[in-house]
């Protein structure tokens, strides 16, 4: 059992302006016509109704553009300075159960002995205090994924709306720590609020989509390798890269050398395999040169090879790659279509 | 610590006119994300949109004014470019009178700074020799609806294409031009509308089609006056709108009789059955809309074309309705907004002529200036006219003709034959290389504005960063140079200048900053009240009654013959915007086409020995290219296709510099090539 | 924590030409004591950088050992290896690695070895060859079966002389297209299997070249009844990060920075697109 606290509604805001004075808050904020994370510069802007961001937080941990190192080069070779530290420590609010779940995925990537520092040290100094999802959105299956809508474990605090106030869980350190900034606001949960919090969780699974075993949609997955669909799919792909790009799942990265002057640096930005040059090498050999190959590629590595690898499916079911798609394939119809499940 | 920033904005390469966030790190602009609650982009965007901000902080851009000097570039200071300027400008205009200078305006530029460049050459050049590169793509839209209905602009909005249950693709490769228009015609495909294509390649966007009308190129007006005879002998047209609402359907009805299915099919290609199922779909359609693009506007009979299409909708009163409309999809984010803020040889802002007394008073009122009177020259016929000296003097901003301007060779001519030469850009293009001055403008991510996109939408683009280096918006450095010529241009910020647009420019009356915060207004938008307007002519036309005109197939003006059997298309393609002068410096975006091809069909590459990969000649009356071969059954046999873009395998190096007679754009789609391997 | 983007300086100590776009660059790492510890074995690759243009990922054409260098033949095929080509000895370049799984020699020992290459492909496999003749005792009979397009791509052409005279070794070499002096086979290297007596009995067979010629080459080899695990290929594939992270290499669940670039055809055959 988690250590719970229960937080009126009136004693949110306080709480984030607490801990505002030692960390960055970034958190969902209503702007033109929809909601987006950003660093509050005022913690009443914070939104705490809507289902969730266009553009998953995973861009505060794999940004868009990332400068890997500088470099000068002269006659006598080279010199790499990397970039400087970022110390300060922040909270992610707000962030939805599939998000956090996908992060926990993407440690699986970036962590290792060759690990990514520049990934890891931005999850090292961030603390993420999640909201459950009482109401899954009609374009979510997070529920058959196991990325949603609540969490039950990996997460440093989750927050459940109830009525009046949140029931408030932790389990991590720092998100203990986070409690501990401004203790006065939190009571002990009762044993009433947490069988409301397990209420409300049962309702909103039932809400979501039913659960499939990893193993068993990559199984499936490998009996549906031949269907013509990928290849209608592929002719529909329109190549705009959203799927990838907001895919909070998604990791893929292409390098890039910029310099001037003999000054310049290496950067990393987003990529994404549904282009052909992904995978096309100098010389125009491209092992995966049609439409049909790099679809299969992107369902498959998410419902299967990321299985075969690491167990788990490479899928928060979000819904954004539908959202996004120019050519409105929409990926649960599909996934769906694969398990058999409704 | 990071500071991270989110910047509301709109996309800056198609005319689409997706709404976009740019998220700034530290004042550096590291990423592209859609607007969701944008009515266009719909929290989706282009593989273009999603890299737009690539090219932003890219080492190349220019951070300094440049003078050459002893044939190199040395960079100077503000001063000494602008008092330079000013002093050759000057002299120029004095020793050899007003019209020997010449301006290109930019359609990547605001409409603050398009109606300032305009400005700049009538108030203080003296001379109406201003356009841009509108002239080489939409030039025949504007004078043929203008013509058929009194306005030449897109006449529906781009959600319109949901409501349509025929949609008419024509002369538009919409999945690579404009894919976020695409993905709506997709859409409304899904949704059970009926898409019926015309273009000579086998597009992407016709494995979605009904039909696939795959004309012969340049042979459009054929196709069009034979859907139309086919409706009236079907007797599927709309009397009851012809009547009502339009004039001069007698004679556009006299001269269709010869067009029958089948005399259509021997000039076109197009199966005389697909002919009459395709008019019936049109015709007998609820909704119907046209879209079309450079397909038929880039040709010695564009303007024909678009008259043409504008008859079409007119027959069947698919017009002024929702889901309806002939709707030109422009290709850059701003040339509607060049075209509306008048930097056109021929009409000040909002299509107010210059010929027009009523309407040159009112200009030399609000700008305390006599201005030039006779109608100035055209983008080609600057060249052509600097080419024989009696243009001497330009200044080009965010223009690239040395790419995009047919003939290039003699591009080069004239631009070495000038005596003084002004570039404004962001970057050293191939047009800048051969300037006198070169000035460093800013990106769209680093100046406050406006872009007016295809749907008419005026929307903002916000300052996300300050400007790289030196650079300065172009605004600013046009109202420096006309304050050394001795004419004062000064405002505080581009809002300001969009006050004076308003106040001169009745379509734009009711635009200003403040009523453009989310995602802007279509015009026309006559006062502050009014909502702006999702579709024109609805109960009248711009000019009254819609009016047809008679328009008779022309061959192009170069056919294929015995030295030079093929027929040379050209066009865009989806990874590259235009001369690349941005795309070509975003990594993710070069990298899916770093260089340029030629397409040609299986049958003519088995007969002439040439396989994927291999590089081939391309020759024509003009010059020759090296290039490499990509074998597709995109083009048909004898047809070859070549995108503009690269300047390694300049397209336009071949391509024809004959002129539509009153749009004055160049046949960009038809001239006549040989093809052989060179390796 | 190491960070495996970061490359270290290495110096260029001689080149040679083996084609007209083809150079065999010797390295050595600029940091003595880094450059001691440098293992690698053969089959791995290292990322070469030209700090402002980019990397590539170049398999290493030596056979390890205390040598106190390693040699990279490069084609010059894009910008980064363009630039490369520019180069002069004493000058510097990036090196990051080495990067990538191996051939599994420990299950090569004691038994016969026929390689299989095609132009560039022959580099990677150098490596492997030279490895074995140093330990000429623990393997078994060397078959090399070498092809390049015309007699001017054939690469290492003193070296293929000097391996034909090892005991036990047999070399045969053709090309697709010959030219005047050519007095050798001519043909795609497929057809060198009828020249010699290839068996199959406690041999492996090790593959290395242009994509074509792997489906060709395996054909053949499955004809001749090789067991798909004794057929060992190196495979080449674009790659940004060389540690898994990128998503480049990505073939089913496999990355060929990680888990290759040396599989077998057993493993190969059911991945999409590998080959």
């Amino acid at each position: 059992m988690t250590l719970a606290w229960e937080l009126d509604r009136q004693k949110l805001l306080p709480w984030l302006e607490a801990l505002g004075r030692e960390f960055e808050v970034i958190a969902p904020v209503k702007t033109h016509g929809e909601v987006v994370f950003t660093s509050l510069s005022d913690v009443s802007q914070v939104a705490l109704d809507y289902e969730n961001t266009l553009v998953p937080p995973k861009e505060f941990f794999l940004p868009p553009t990332e400068t890997m190192f500088s470099f000068t080069t002269n006659k006598g070779g080279f010199n790499i300075v990397l970039p400087e530290e970022e110390d300060r420590r922040r909270v992610i609010f707000g962030i939805r159960p599939c998000d956090v779940t996908a992060l926990s995925i993407l440690d699986k990537v970036f962590s290792g002995d060759q690990g990514d520092e520049y990934y890891l040290s931005k999850r090292e100094r961030s603390v993420l205090v999640a909201l459950g999802c009482n109401r899954p959105a009609e374009r979510c299956f997070c529920g058959s994924v196991g990325a949603g809508p609540s969490l039950s474990d990996n997460f440093d605090v989750l927050l459940t709306e109830l009525d009046g106030c949140y029931f408030v869980e932790v389990a991590s350190e720092k998100g203990t720590e986070l409690i501990y900034k401004a203790p006065s606001l939190f009571q002990e949960a009762s044993e009433e609020a947490r069988k409301k919090k397990e209420g409300v969780v049962e309702q909103a699974k039932k809400l979501a989509t039913r659960p499939v075993d990893p193993l068993e949609m990559a199984r499936k997955m490998e009996a549906h390798f031949n269907d013509s669909r990928w290849a209608q799919l592929g002719e529909r792909c329109l190549e705009c890269g959203g799927c990838t790009y907001l895919c909070p799942t998604c990791y893929c990265f292409d390098v890039v050398d910029r310099v001037k002057d003999g000054k310049g640096s290496r950067l990393r930005c987003w990529d994404c395999c549904l282009v052909p040059g992904f995978t096309r090498m100098a010389g125009g050999i491209n092992p995966r040169d049609s439409a049909k190959a790099r679809i299969k590629q992107r369902f498959y590595h998410k419902w299967a090879y990321f299985v075969a690898r690491f167990g788990v499916l490479q899928c928060v079911g979000c819904g954004r790659c539908s959202e996004t798609a120019l050519c409105h394939i929409d990926w649960k119809e599909v996934f769906q279509s694969v398990t058999g499940e409704p | 610590m990071t500071s991270i920033k989110k910047i509301l904005t709109t996309c800056v390469y198609c005319g689409a006119g997706c709404g976009l966030w740019l998220r700034v790190d530290n004042g550096r602009v590291i990423g592209t994300t859609p607007s969701r609650a944008h009515p266009v982009s719909q929290g989706r965007l282009c593989l273009k949109g999603w890299n737009a901000h690539q090219f932003v902080h890219h080492p190349q851009r220019l951070i300094s004014p440049l003078i050459k000097r002893n044939g190199a570039f040395a960079e100077s200071t503000w001063d000494e470019a602008l008092d330079l300027i000013a002093g050759r400008l000057s002299e120029i205009k004095q020793r050899h009178g007003s019209d020997s200078l010449g301006v290109f305006s930019s359609a990547k530029c605001t409409n603050e700074e398009n109606f300032i460049m305009m400005k700049f050459a009538r108030a203080v050049l003296g001379t109406n020799n201003v356009d841009h590169c509108a002239r080489l793509c939409h030039s025949s839209t504007v004078a043929g609806m203008t013509m058929a209905f009194g306005s030449g602009a897109m006449t529906n909005s781009i959600t319109d294409i949901r409501d349509a249950n025929v949609i008419l693709v024509i002369g538009s490769n919409t999945t690579e031009q404009h894919p976020v228009i695409a993905a709506e015609i997709l859409r409304a495909v899904d949704n059970g509308s009926r898409l019926v294509i015309i273009d000579p390649r086998l597009i992407r966007l016709s494995k979605f089609a009904d039909l696939h009308l795959r004309l012969r190129p340049g042979t459009d007006v054929a196709v069009i006056n034979g859907l139309m005879n086919v409706m009236i002998g079907e007797k599927l047209h709309n009397p009851g709108f012809i009547g009502e609402r339009t004039e001069g359907f007698d004679e556009m009805r006299a001269n269709l009789q010869k067009y029958t299915a089948d005399y259509v099919e021997q000039i076109t290609g197009v199966p005389a059955d697909d002919l009459r199922a395709a008019a019936r779909l049109y015709a007998k359609a609820e909704r119907a809309t046209i879209l079309y693009c450079m397909g038929i506007t880039q040709h010695t009979t564009g303007t024909d074309n678009v008259l043409d299409c504008a008859n079409l909708a007119m027959l069947c009163g698919h017009i002024g309705r929702e889901g309806t409309g002939v709707n030109p999809l422009r290709g850059q984010q701003n040339v509607q907004g060049a075209c509306d803020m008048g930097a056109l040889p021929d009409f000040y802002t909002g299509y107010q002529r210059v010929a027009d007394e009523v309407s040159r008073q009112k200009f030399e009122q609000a700008w305390s200036a006599k201005l030039p009177v006779s109608i100035g020259l055209t983008v080609i016929e600057m060249m052509n006219a600097a080419a024989e000296r009696e243009i001497k003097g330009m200044y080009i901003m965010g223009e690239n003709p040395m790419i995009s301007n047919p003939d290039i060779t003699h591009v080069k001519s004239a631009l070495e034959s000038l005596d003084f030469l002004v570039v404004q850009d962001i970057f050293l293009s191939e047009t800048a290389q051969f300037a006198d001055v070169v000035l460093p403008a800013c990106s769209f991510a680093e100046r406050n504005g406006t872009f007016t996109s295809t749907e008419r939408r005026v929307q903002r683009i916000r300052k996300a960063i300050d400007p790289i280096g030196a650079s300065r918006p172009d605004w600013d450095i046009i109202c420096e140079v006309a304050r050394r010529m001795g004419y004062t241009m000064s405002y505080d910020s581009a809002e300001a200048i969009m006050e004076e647009v308003t106040a001169l420019t009745p379509i734009y009356g009711g635009i200003c900053y403040n009523r453009l915060d989310d995602f802007g207004l279509q015009w026309p938008c006559p006062s502050q009240e009014h909502p702006g307007t999702k579709y024109l002519h609805k109960k009248a036309f711009a000019r009254g009654k819609g009016k047809f005109h008679a328009v008779d197939y022309r061959q192009p003006a170069e056919m294929p013959d015995e030295q030079y059997p093929f027929i040379l298309i050209t066009g865009r393609i989806y990874y590259h915007f235009h001369t690349r002068t941005m795309t070509g410096r975003s990594e993710i975006l070069n990298r899916e086409a770093p260089e340029g091809y030629v397409e040609i069909n299986p049958s003519d590459a088995r007969e002439m020995n040439i396989r994927n990969g291999n590089k081939v000649k391309v020759s024509s009356r003009r010059g020759q290219v090296i290039t490499k071969a990509l074998v597709t059954e995109m083009v048909a046999p004898k047809t070859v296709f070549m995108p503009f873009n690269f300047g390694e395998a300049a397209a336009n190096m071949l391509t024809n510099p004959a002129l539509d007679p009153v749009a004055k754009i160049p046949e960009y789609k038809v001239c006549a090539v040989s093809v052989e391997r060179s390796d | 924590m190491k960070n495996p983007y970061i490359p270290y300086r290495a110096v260029i100590k001689t080149i040679r030409d083996e084609t007209c776009d083809t150079r065999t660059f010797s390295l050595v790492l600029q940091d003595g004591k880094r450059q001691e510890e440098f293992q690698y074995k053969p089959g791995q690759f290292v990322e070469v950088s030209l700090l402002g243009y980019g990397e590539s990922p170049i398999s290493l054409a030596s056979a390890p050992g205390k040598r106190g260098y390693f040699e990279l033949c490069v084609r010059r095929v894009g910008r980064v290896t363009e630039a490369l080509h520019q180069l002069s000895e004493n000058d510097i370049v990036g090196i990051r690695g080495p990067f990538g799984n191996g051939f599994p020699i420990e299950e090569m020992v004691g038994r016969n070895l026929v390689f299989v290459s095609g132009g560039l492909g022959l580099a990677p496999l150098r490596s492997l060859i030279n490895t074995v003749f140093a330990n000429r005792r623990d393997f078994g009979k060397v078959t090399i079966l070498y092809g390049a397009r015309t007699p001017d791509d054939l690469l290492f052409q003193g070296e293929l002389a000097v391996w034909e005279d090892r005991n036990n070794t047999e070399v045969l070499v053709t090309v697709d297209v010959g030219s005047g002096y050519w007095q050798g086979n001519v043909g795609v290297v497929t057809t060198l299997f009828k020249k010699t007596a290839v068996s199959i009995h406690n041999t492996i067979a090790i593959v290395c070249g242009p994509p074509i010629m792997f489906r060709f080459v395996i054909r053949e080899l499955l004809k001749i009844g090789f067991p798909e695990e004794s057929i060992i290929l190196t495979l080449e594939r674009l790659m940004k990060c060389g540690v898994g992270k990128c998503g480049h290499c990505n073939i089913g669940p496999k990355y060929v920075c990680l888990d290759g670039p040396v599989f077998n055809y057993k493993e190969l055959k059911d991945l999409p697109d590998a080959l």
